[in-house]
Parts: structure tokens; sequence; C-alpha cells
């Protein structure tokens, strides 16, 4: 038996944007109420720099975004990871604050030092307290507009991060995921990773990464997203006398390509594990597509349904679901691990082929749209969150009110969609095995 | 299901002493009235998270937890029973890892699927954790099928039908998982220094369990557990989100309420005893292809129960260290010797670990360990941190709880396994407590259970390495 379908309030995300203890309570008001527009979030440009910034009267924690557009666009083969290396490299040290100094007056703040580079985008920023905020952005915009990035500052963090790029490769699991990630965007710049590769980050020699820092880092590519209790006169001053002060430069954002596609194809590595790793990439639509909701609600449909399949029915695997990649271009997999490769890979064809097939009822779909909501909602629980929402909404989206409602196209989706949408991206898929080899062959993902 | 075999991230988050104004609520609720204590200390983070952290206990003895927050229109529900690893007994090795697998697979609601009940609520998420003090299940879901998901936990808990034919179906979705654990070098290092700092007790702190163990079990034998620890007097209901805590409790109480109480599950309870390891210990693994060293270190800490104030040490100690600008860290990682040098400790009632986790290279090693070992033996001495550096950490704990504070969901998760642990007036007073721990007792911490005290030692080194490695890491052993 199954749960009535209820229609649902999309707009109600927007229910993120409220202050704390303003928005009417949900009981009997459906699932989700519908709640009065967004007035606490504006956008401005001081001197250059565009700004995003939602007031949050009430809180005491800030969470401030600072994004460099482009991600691995920017990016070659033989500079991946110059970006994270400059982020992480100048908490060694800026012109107002030398290293003891800069270490010394970030750790008076107790502030947290975020670092994140993403395909899309880099991010630097902080989570501070409403009474350090002011001495956090001191140390902080130095380090973004006068880095010493010497050879003092860029050597430890480049052998740091090639230690941790060799770490990951210990665990097959990261191993499989890098792997997946580096075969399925061949010839596209999906195929680089924002942190480059040992072989890169050991050419980036500190004068390299000044220099790519004095090129690249101009008001243009930043977006600044702020949520907390800041004034925005107080913020606008800060930014003009400091990463205002930046060149302007001239980047325009460009969406990343289509992702090139290649027959199915599966790449074996052996080794020595005590279960094997499979997973599967392919390409899907570009955010602006209308393709784009579809394919998320096929995606949750193919996790649960690989989730039932392997593990709730046949006991086949711990973990069999399906990844989902929110990139400015999508795309999706499916990983399971298991000690029978050929049972799974089989259920795995099976499940695709329903998706493709099947007509999901009305109901069953609003259910797993419903579920999407909620993990949406649960995903913008601080400020930190809202502030990555906001922030994506408007780098790809070109428009950061779109964050709020970042799955309203969700209810337009029909069986229909789900089935179209399966059958235009989830084939061509390009699949990786880490561990006994002998157990699997390539002709077996043929027909996906 | 996931499992929580080990983690170096500590419990740092508190709860507030409950309000006057819940005492009102609970009793509205049919709950057993709780007296209130002194009122917290104005700018406290026990009096700010009084504001939205509420507790109290049914008459079954449940103890229950509201954290309110309107942000989002979302609830978390979530139910800790005190077992997991601990509890196990010779033979029995996983049982509860298992038993919280087959507890979702054995669920007996309308629905007969924990699946199925789920979508009709429209479930955000739900999982469920075995720890080695605690197993918790939990719901993510709108704040409008509270009272439905509060009743489909207490459904889960109460009434499950255990069956040898689920058994043997989940028993394998347990394999693999064991089987990613040991297909992991980094997780096989973890679990073999831990064989080796907890020696026979290990079975009692390892919550993913022995395969041939869990292979033995039956459905019998899960009954036999569950009756035994799954009662109201040895569990907690927390309901976090956007709901008032009036309502919460009145909730519990409908869903939970005649949950009947049993005799105390620790009546006739064996003590889980933890012999003091002798000497130091240590392995050193060179089957993975690495080509850099990872060390592993681990010292048995404090007890939270008998040792509370050492508790507090170890975590701010931990935070002096790890800070980028420490005398620590510039000894060990800014000369060059390591490239990373971490150290965390993991609030536990039945001895708490100290965990450092080190990465350098093969050449390094030699000079990397005998710095170590210099940093080490100097913890309890003037020079081991400035006053700058404690105040700094203090501070750093004082933004760290600000930010699990804004952090609901995860608060939430943090209360029930501190609950398990160390109980909720622990809880309350944490932060506070933390920031309040001066140098004297850091020193006093450093002297009881880190400098020059046994500890288990594992590394894992490049293929081939091991007999041009052993000197150096004999020589740290032996400090």
């Amino acid at each position: 038996m199954h749960a009535r379908p209820r229609p649902v309030a999309l707009a109600a995300l927007a229910l993120t944007t409220a202050p704390p203890g303003r928005h009417p309570a949900a009981a009997g008001a459906g699932r989700f109420a519908v709640v009065a527009p967004d007035t606490m979030t504006t956008e401005y440009v001081v001197s250059g720099v565009h700004v995003i910034q939602r007031w949050t009267p009430n809180d005491d924690v800030i969470a401030l975004d600072l994004y460099l557009a482009g991600g691995v666009q920017q990016l070659s083969a033989a500079n991946a990871g110059v970006e994270e290396l400059a982020l992480r490299a100048s908490e060694y040290g800026s012109a107002r604050y030398p290293l003891t100094r800069a270490r010394r007056a970030w750790a008076h703040t107790g502030s947290r030092w975020v670092v994140d580079p993403e395909a899309d985008w880099s991010m630097v920023g902080f989570r501070s307290t409403g009474d350090q905020f002011d001495s956090t952005w001191s140390v902080f915009a130095d380090r973004i507009v006068h880095p010493t990035l010497d050879s003092a500052a860029v050597g430890p963090v480049r052998a740091r991060m090639m230690g941790e790029l060799r770490l990951r490769q210990l665990t097959p699991e990261a191993a499989v995921y890098d792997l997946a990630d580096s075969l399925a965007f061949i010839g596209h710049p999906y195929a680089l990773h924002p942190s480059g590769t040992e072989s890169a980050l050991a050419g980036l020699t500190a004068g390299y990464v000044r220099e790519y820092v004095h090129d690249q880092f101009v008001t243009s590519r930043m977006l600044l997203v702020v949520v907390g209790n800041v004034s925005r006169t107080h913020l606008e001053r800060l930014v003009a006398s400091t990463l205002g002060t930046l060149p302007a430069g001239s980047y325009t954002w460009s969406p990343p390509p289509p992702v090139p596609r290649r027959p199915t194809s599966l790449s074996l590595v052996q080794r020595v594990t005590a279960t094997n790793y499979i997973l599967g990439y392919f390409a899907g639509p570009s955010v602006s597509s209308p393709d784009y909701p579809a394919f998320r609600v096929a995606m949750l449909l193919l996790s649960g349904g690989l989730a039932g399949a392997i593990r709730g029915r046949t006991s086949l695997s711990y973990a069999a679901y399906a990844p989902y990649q929110d990139r400015a271009v999508a795309s999706g997999g499916m990983y399971a691990t298991t000690a029978t490769p050929s049972l799974v890979l089989a259920l795995m064809r099976q499940q695709l082929e329903f998706l493709k097939s099947a007509r999901f009822p009305g109901y069953a779909l609003d259910r797993f749209i419903k579920e999407l909501t909620g993990q949406a909602l649960l995903e913008r629980e601080t400020n930190a969150a809202q502030a990555a929402a906001l922030a994506r909404a408007q780098l790809l989206e070109g428009n950061y009110r779109k964050a709020d409602g970042v799955l309203a196209g969700l209810r337009h989706v029909s069986p229909d969609d789900v089935a179209r949408v399966a059958k235009a991206y989830m084939r061509d898929i390009q699949f990786v095995y880490v561990g006994d080899t002998t157990r699997v062959r390539r002709d077996w993902v043929k027909s996906m | 299901m996931s499992t929580r075999y080990r983690s170096t991230v500590r419990p740092h988050v508190v709860v507030a002493r409950t309000a006057w104004t819940i005492l009102i609520a609970a009793a509205a609720a049919g709950a057993q009235q709780l007296q209130p204590g002194p009122a917290p200390a104005p700018g406290s983070f026990e009096s700010r998270i009084a504001r939205v952290v509420r507790d109290t206990v049914l008459a079954n003895g449940l103890a229950v937890v509201s954290i309110e927050n309107h942000a989002v229109p979302l609830v978390t529900v979530e139910v800790a029973v005190r077992t997991g690893a601990f509890t196990q007994e010779p033979g029995d090795e996983g049982v509860p890892h298992l038993f919280e697998h087959m507890l979702f697979k054995s669920y007996t609601g309308p629905r007969r699927s924990w699946g199925a009940t789920m979508g009709e609520l429209e479930a955000a998420s739900y999982n469920g954790e075995t720890g080695d003090e605690a197993v918790r299940y939990y719901i993510t879901l709108p704040s409008a099928s509270t009272e439905g998901g509060l009743r489909a936990l207490a459904e889960l808990v109460r009434d499950p039908d255990f069956t040898d034919d689920d058994l043997a179906q989940e028993r394998h979705v347990v394999f693999d998982e064991l089987d990613r654990d040991a297909s992991d070098p980094i997780r096989h290092i973890y679990n073999a220094v831990g064989q080796r700092l907890w020696t026979t007790a290990w079975g009692r702190k390892d919550p993913g369990g022995d395969g041939q163990a869990l292979t033995r079990v039956t459905a019998k034998r899960l009954d036999a557990v569950f009756h035994r620890y799954y009662v109201p007097n040895n569990s907690l209901v927390i309901v976090s989100g956007d709901v008032t805590a009036a309502q919460a409790f009145k909730l519990a109480d409908e869903r939970f309420g005649h949950w009947k109480r049993q005799p105390d599950p620790f009546a006739s309870f064996v003590p889980l005893a933890i012999a003091p390891l002798p000497h130091p210990v240590g392995i050193i693994d060179q089957r993975t292809g690495l080509g850099d060293v990872l060390l592993l270190a681990e010292w048995q800490g404090p007890s939270v129960t008998t040792d509370p104030d050492g508790s507090y040490a170890a975590d701010l100690l931990s935070t002096i260290l790890d800070d980028a600008g420490s005398t620590f860290q510039a000894r060990l990682v800014d000369s060059g010797l390591f490239t990373s040098c971490t150290v965390s400790y993991l609030t536990r009632a039945n001895v708490g670990p100290i965990v450092l986790t080190a990465h350098t290279s093969l050449d390094s090693l030699p000079h990397a360990l005998a710095a170590l070992r210099d940093a080490l033996q100097r913890l309890d001495a003037p020079e081991a941190f400035t006053d700058d550096e404690l105040h700094d950490a203090q501070q750093s704990r004082r933004v760290e709880t600000a930010l699990m504070l804004e952090h609901r969901t995860a608060i939430a998760h943090e209360l029930a396994e501190f609950w398990g642990s160390a109980g909720l007036p622990y809880f309350r007073t944490y932060a506070d407590r933390t920031v309040d721990v001066s140098r004297v007792q850091l020193a006093a911490f450093a002297r009881r259970y880190l400098v020059r005290k046994p500890f288990a030692l594992g590394l894992l080194v490049p293929t081939g390495s091991g007999d041009r490695v052993q000197p150096s890491v004999v020589a740290f052993m032996g400090m």
C-alpha cells in the first residue's frame, strides 16, 4: 500500500531564508508551508567585487565564502592544483601578517579557515563568531590580497598536498572514485582534479604560484557570499579597502562543454582486497538544460533501485547506490562493493533497463521528489550551507534567488520524463573495477 | 547502516541544564518531573544552549531530549540505546552491530517494511550506527511528520521480529561491510593498533566484530540481546528541529510512554576491565605500495566516568597541539620532518584512546621520530606551549561550540554519543569546563597519560622497508 499523493509546495524552500523562529509552523499547513519571499538577502557590487549577503540578525555564527569562478576550466594538466596550493600557502604569511604574526593573529580569533577547490570554482573562507569577525577578516583579506607565497610557504604545502594524494590512493574506495573520474571525463575539463596530481604539483614553484595569483586573483572572478549578522555598510567598507583593490581582470564565466561520449567500457585494476569495488559514470545534462530536473529525479530513483535490488533483496553488497555529481554539467553513476561482481553487474543492468522502460506511478514519483526536497532543506541547516547554496545558484544558474527554488522544477517531472532522460543520459558508461579481476569480464558491461 | 569502529573525532558539544520552563511542559506531557539544578551562569555555554536544549525523563525511565530549531521545517528523531561493543560477551563480537542491521530488517510496523514506512513519512534520511558505547537509530523528516517518525522509531525498537532467514541474508551485508574495512590499509592499521592497545579487552572495544562469531549468531541470541538492552530505562529519545519542547515531550510520552520499564540491564553486568599496557608495543605493516610512512600511536587515556577533568584536559591539549601555529607543530611540521601530525582524544566511559596520527617520508622517519619523542616527553614541561597557545585553544573551543550549536542535526548525534559514554550532566557543562582547563591541569594530564607512558604503535611503510625503519622505531618505542 502506498501513501496518497500530496501536493508539494516547493516554494516553501524559501523557508530557509526566513529568520529563525519566524516562519509559520508546518503542522496543518501541508508538508512544507509557503512563506514570504526572501527579504533578508541582498546583492551588490563593491569596487568590482560581487557580493551576496544574507543577514541573519539572530545568529552568532558568520559564514564567509570567497569564490573564484572557473574551477578546473582555469587549469591545465601542468598546473592542476595551483589554486588550492596558493590558497593553502597563503596561510603562511602576508604583507601585514608575516608568518608568526599571521598564525598568532588567526589563532586569537578561534575562527575556522576553509579552502575548498571544486570542479566549477575554488572557494576560500572562514567561519567565525560575531565578536571575532573583524579580526578574522583582517587576516583573511590580507592573505588574499597580499600573500607572501615564498618558497617557505609553498614548499611545505606542496609537500603536504602531494602526501595527501599518495595517502588517498591507499584506500580502494578513493582509488576507484579517482580513476572513474579521470576516465569518464577524458577530453573534458572535469578530467582534471582541482587538487592536481603529484607530477603537476611537483612542478609548481613559488614563483609560478605568485605569478598565477597575480594574474588570476582578480575581482571579475570573485563572488563573496556572507551569511550572518553583519551590516551591509560595514561589509562594504571592509571589501572596498581590501578585495576591492585587486585588479578587475576580464573574466567571464562560460559553462563547460558537453562531455564527449564514448561507448560503454570497463577498466580493470587488479588489487588485493577483501571485496571488489565497481563504479561506472555517465554524463548528464547541463544545469541550464530542461532535462536537468528530470535527471536529478531519475538519479534518486536509480539509487533507490540499486539499493533495493543489490542490498535489500539479495544481500550482495553493503553499499549499492547511484552517486550524483551536481556540477555545471551533471553526471551520475552506479556504485557497489561486492564479492559477486557478475551478479551485481547484471542487477545494475536490470535497474537501468527498468528505469528506461517503466512508468513510475505519479504517487511514487511524488514521494521521491519530497525526499529530495527534504534533503535540500537538511543541507541548508547552517549559515555555511546557506552560503554554499546561494553561491551555487549564482555561479551556475546566474541568479542566487534560484538557491531556494533549486528543486522547484522537480514538481513538473513526469514518469515519461524520467524514462526519457534515463534513455538519453544513462548510457555510454565508463566503469572501473578495483579488486580481483579474475572474477569479472569486460564484455559483461557491453549491453549497458 | 554504518558502523563506527573508531573515530578520531572527539565529542565537543554541550547541552544545557534542564530549564524551568520545560519542567512545566514535561509535567503536562505526563512525564516525571525533574528537580531543577542551579541556574547556569549568565554568558556561559550552558546558559546559551539552555534556551534550545531541554530534557526530561518519562515515568518508564526513558530519557527524552528536545533541541528546538525552527530554521527549516524538518525534525530529526533519534533513539540511542546504551549498548554496543562494550556489552559484547566472548563469542558475541559484532552482535550489537548485526543487531542494528537486523532491527531495520525485522521491523514489524503496519507497513511491514521499514523502507515503505520511511517512504510514507517522506523521510529525508534515516540510518543506524553502532559504536563501542552506544547504538543509535535516527530519521530526518518533515516536521509535520514528527509524530509518525516517533511512532516508527518506537515500533522499530520495541517490537522487532527476528527470523533465521532474515539473519542468514543480512549476515552477508555485514560481511561485505567488514570486507570493505579489511580492504582499507588505513583501517587495517587502526585495528592492528587497537588490538595491541586494548589487549584482552579488544573484543569489547571493536563494534565491527568477528566474522566467525557473526556466523554463529542465531535469531534466538538476537532476541536475548534485545530483551536485555533495548529497554526504556536504558535508552534516550532525541527530537531535534522544528518542534517545540512541549510538543516533543508530549509526543514522546504518547509513543514511548507504554514501553515497559525492565530490570536494569547492567545489574549483573561484568564491567569492562581494561588492563594497563605494561610496555610499548608496535607493528610495522610493509605490505602496501605506499611510498611514505603513516604513523599511528595510541595511549590509554582517561575514562570520563572516573576522570572527567582528564577528558577536558585531553580535548584542550589536542586543540593546542593541532593549531597550525603551535610550538608542537613548529617543531614537527614546519620543520619539514612530518607533513602532518595531529592528536585527538575520544571521550569514553571505559578508557578513551588518545590518538596521534602522523605522515612523513621514509627518509625523514629517523629524525622525525626522534623529534616526536622529544616533543612528547616535554608535554608536561612549561615550554611545551605558551600562555598564548592556551588562550587561543580556549577561544578555538568557544568558536567550535558556537558552530555546533548552529547545526542541530549534528548536535543530536553528538548528544546521543555523549549520553552513551558520559551522561547528560557531563554534556551540559562540557564546553564551559573545557575552556576552564588550566596549565597545571594540562601538565597533570600529560604526566598521567602521555609522558613516558606505554602506547601502541603502528606504521604503514613502503614494501620492503621494514628492516630499514626498525632501528628508529625501536628507539622511539624505548622513550
